[in-house]
């Protein structure tokens, strides 16, 4: 499991070699003791601090630091591997309807774009996004010698560095965070710069340095006590806070230990405090018909509506490896998806930030073009993504690939995911790609000038 | 200050299987540190019924093709053997030889690969990894079915070499090529080993300036026999067993006995555990505890009762979902273990099994029974005897003082609702503690 590697040995080895006396973790652990919202405001600082650095490592001079400090991109990871002609529909294409003779969408049912291609009808609310210029749509999206199994391809969108096979490539948004935050180490130590909203970090974010957070839940963020004892839970957190900030009895293990639980006890208190003062205005669904994405998404919005200045979300939804059965499943996952970001627009809108937020969309791949005889389709290649925002120029971005001019029975891709990944980091993070995915992708010109 | 018997026998138990129970602790403590050793070592001897009994009756309501039921009956052998070290060493290879359910995806296969490790725990070397390299979980794992003459896929031989037997530094790209034919034609197929003589490339090969018309067998024999491959190993047991950082002379000592007893892992296992490193006081509680070593060792050192698998959920959410390392490189143990998101998991699972107050659902413990049955009817009492359960009383007097505090406004001699709610939250905040979490 990896978490992230913060290393806090090291760390506090550097901090007495250039003679800080205090270490952070003990302002920190003192702060949360007093009031617990130290971490927010330091991090409100650094939130720009970091922005600023970034701007600097890309060498850019006209970017607006605080546009750019102000920015977030929420990261959507579809697993399993999301059906692309079943999002974006090449109904134009006669082809299309011979090689997928029952899961196809009849032209009249599809969400046209631009005349050439549209979305699936249970993504209404991503047209009405699209209408109002929110929705860019990147087509047919890959990369050379594609794999076809969702634990490598995945490691490989994760990672952004296919040539390295096996344990060893960091995540790319890791590299990010380390990259631009080289020389900060109160932005590596802010509680929240970034955050997966998840059990588990995923591969994308390993070997930072950085700090990330996975929160499942409100709920799972939090040190739990017996719910039948709700008068106990402030006298057990008060002890379990003053024992964490004793001194070590073990030296460094013990050490590291109390500090990631100081850590985790003061940035559980923020996240509470902080977040139980915002109400969402967008509707997440009914308990019956929730689903952990739709949660996940509300909680995102929580986030950002109360103020909390992470710059990284990272969320995901799953089920898309659609063997059999796929009209079905693939219609609930894209309404699901649909619906949820409608309440996370409606949400956006209500906190005026629409223009900030990017959310953009990926899978480890496509699928085959030809349906298979289960109703479903089998392991693929390209696919579209989606990046979604008040603050950039809709539109479809690229061609569609061709779909009788195939690989192995697979879509040629057209760009490469580094292509949008680099653009991302350089349009709206204000970073260097170089730092994080390497050299020479081009770059889309997808804001909004 | 030197540890005494009871520390050594608790730290002992604590690194060889998942912590003792009470009982453990006081007939390990009576034994000299050899005589404890030996009895953990030569666990053949052991009656293991009181498991096979319990796994007997578990097991049929578990589904063998289900990965978190053959996660689950894992973590009941770990809580209820009778051979600590045995399931120990599963561990060790598991992590060492790291094989994922999530590309493997059959869980019969993952239960055979760790019914082999259990097979060979001590066994010779050069043993294990032969059968390693012929395990149909390990094959697919490592791609071995695309394995063929005249395009050969690395994945295999470059594991074996970087990650199992001689470490980054100790072989060049041209072995890694070279090997890789050598295994060419080691097939999985329905859930066995085949050896598909077509694909394989008889021709002549260079391995470790080694030349022949060398076969997969032969390669391992040339790798067990480079001095890094005695030292890898060593490296790697004295890390799990004692401290991730040896000294020089203790990983060559180790490694003298891998060469001098044929590979054998009992000898080196032995050397380790009798060596002076292993008893010493800064060796002492200074590892972090894995989430198998947290969960197993609070499920017996309190008694809990009627196990189910949220066991297996708790750890996964702990980090250390079994049959899933996150790589071939297995876990990144040490501080890893502990990050905010798992903090919060260890605390919050040891929440969820001292909330249990119904005798009879899964995951019972009778915490006030406990103490009572130790004469513990008092905030200090009670501190003071989970502390020595649960830290070996290594706790700093202030430390101490706010758990006592906490604990001494409910009278725990009486056996109601409020001292029974106090009394696992005490045991909540001792196991939630940062002393808690090293072994």
């Amino acid at each position: 499991m990896t978490v992230s590697r913060r290393d806090f040995l090291k760390r506090g080895a550097i901090m007495s070699a250039i003679g800080i006396g205090a270490p952070t973790f003990l302002v920190k652990g003192a702060a949360a003791l007093q009031g617990r919202d130290a971490i927010a405001s330091a991090h409100a600082a650094t939130a720009v601090n970091s922005g600023a650095a970034a701007a600097q490592a890309a060498g850019q001079q006209a970017v607006s630091d605080h546009a750019i400090g102000k920015r977030i991109l929420v990261v959507v990871q579809f697993t399993g591997g999301n059906d692309g002609l079943n999002t974006v529909i090449p109904y134009s294409d006669p082809a299309f309807y011979q090689v997928r003779q029952t899961l196809a969408v009849p032209q009249t049912q599809v969400l046209d774009l631009d005349g050439k291609v549209g979305l699936s009808p249970s993504l209404r609310n991503l047209k009405r996004l699209y209408q109002g210029g929110n929705v860019a749509v990147i087509q047919g999206v890959g990369y050379p010698n594609p794999n076809r199994s969702h634990f490598r391809s995945m490691e490989i969108w994760q990672t952004a560095a296919p040539e390295k096979a096996g344990g060893t490539a960091s995540g790319w948004l890791g590299r990010y965070l380390d990259a631009s935050a080289a020389d900060d180490q109160a932005a590596r130590d802010a509680a929240f710069r970034a955050a997966n909203i998840g059990s588990q970090l995923p591969r994308t974010f390993w070997d930072s340095t950085t700090l990330v957070p996975s929160i499942a839940s409100l709920n799972s963020y939090a040190f739990q006590t017996d719910t039948r004892y709700p008068k106990d839970q402030s006298a057990q957190l008060d002890v379990i806070e003053q024992i964490c900030d004793a001194a070590s009895q073990h030296g460094e293990y013990e050490d590291y230990i109390r500090r990631a639980a100081l850590d985790a006890l003061g940035s559980s208190a923020t996240l509470k405090k902080i977040v139980s003062n915002y109400q969402v205005k967008g509707d997440y669904g009914t308990a019956a018909a929730k689903n952990p994405f739709s949660d996940g998404l509300k909680m995102v919005a929580q986030m950002i509506g109360s103020g909390l200045e992470t710059q990284i979300y990272y969320i995901t939804s799953g089920g898309f490896d659609t063997h059999a059965n796929e009209k079905t499943v693939h219609d609930l996952l894209m309404k699901n998806f649909d619906d949820a970001v409608n309440a996370f627009f409606i949400d956006l809108e209500a906190a005026g930030r629409t223009d900030d937020v990017l959310l953009m969309t990926f899978s480890e791949f496509g699928r085959r073009v030809k349906e298979n005889g289960s109703g479903g389709t089998d392991h693929g290649t390209a696919l579209p993504m989606f990046l979604i925002s008040g603050g950039i120029r809709g539109g479809v971005y690229g061609n569609h690939p061709s779909l009788t001019d195939l690989d192995n029975g697979d879509l040629k891709f057209n760009i490469d995911f580094r292509a949008v990944y680099g653009s991302v980091l350089r349009n709206w993070l204000g970073a260097d790609p170089s730092l994080v995915v390497g050299d020479g992708y081009p770059n889309l010109a997808f804001l909004k000038s | 200050m030197a540890l005494t018997r009871q520390q050594i026998a608790a730290h002992l138990l604590r690194r060889v299987g998942f912590g003792g129970n009470p009982g453990e602790l006081a007939d390990f403590a009576a034994l000299d540190h050899n005589a404890a050793v030996d009895r953990l070592l030569n666990y053949q001897d052991a009656d293991n019924s009181a498991l096979d009994a319990i796994l007997a009756r578990e097991g049929t309501a578990l589904d063998p093709a289900k990965i978190q039921d053959v996660q689950y009956y894992w973590l009941l052998r770990m809580i209820y053997t009778n051979r600590p070290l045995e399931e120990k060493m599963t561990l060790f290879w598991h992590n060492h030889f790291a094989t994922g359910y999530d590309k493997v995806k059959d869980a019969v296969a993952m239960q055979r690969q760790n019914n082999l490790f259990r097979q060979h725990a001590l066994d010779n070397f050069d043993v294990m990894v032969k059968a390693v390299a012929r395990d149909p979980a390990m094959l697919r794992w490592l791609d071995s079915n695309t394995n063929r003459k005249g395009s050969p896929n690395e994945n295999w031989a470059r594991e074996l070499f970087e990650l199992f037997t001689l470490g980054i530094g100790n072989y060049s790209e041209q072995d890694v090529k070279e090997s890789a034919r050598a295994f060419t034609g080691w097939f999985e197929r329905m859930g066995a080993f085949y050896f598909n003589k077509t694909q394989h490339d008889g021709g002549n090969k260079t391995v470790l300036g080694q030349s022949g018309t060398l076969n997969g067998d032969d390669v391992i024999d040339i790798a067990l026999r480079q001095p890094a491959a005695g030292r890898f190993l060593a490296h790697k047991l004295i890390t799990f067993f004692v401290t991730d950082q040896p000294s020089e002379g203790f990983v060559s000592s180790i490694s003298k006995v891998y060469f001098d007893s044929q590979y054998s892992v009992r000898a080196m296992v032995q050397a380790i555990l009798s060596s002076d490193e292993f008893q010493s006081e800064a060796n002492y509680r200074a590892q972090v505890k894995s989430p198998a070593d947290y969960l197993v060792g609070m499920v017996k050192s309190l008694g809990v009762s009627n196990p189910n698998k949220m066991l297996a959920i708790a750890m996964r959410q702990m980090g250390m979902e079994l049959y899933n390392p996150p790589s071939v490189k297995g876990w990144d143990w040490g501080t890893d273990w502990v990050s905010t998101n798992t903090y919060f998991a260890r605390a919050n699972v040891a929440n969820s099994i001292l909330s249990q107050r119904d005798k009879g659902k899964p995951l019972y413990t009778d915490i006030l029974g406990l103490l009572h049955n130790n004469n513990a009817s008092n905030g200090g009492d009670a501190t003071n005897y989970l502390l020595g359960l649960l830290t070996d009383n290594n706790v700093s007097d202030g430390v101490r003082q706010k758990l006592r505090d906490y604990a001494s406004n409910v009278d725990l001699s009486h056996t109601n609702a409020d001292a029974d709610g106090k009394a696992r939250g005490l045991t909540h905040l001792v196991v939630a503690s940062p002393a808690y979490q090293l072994n």
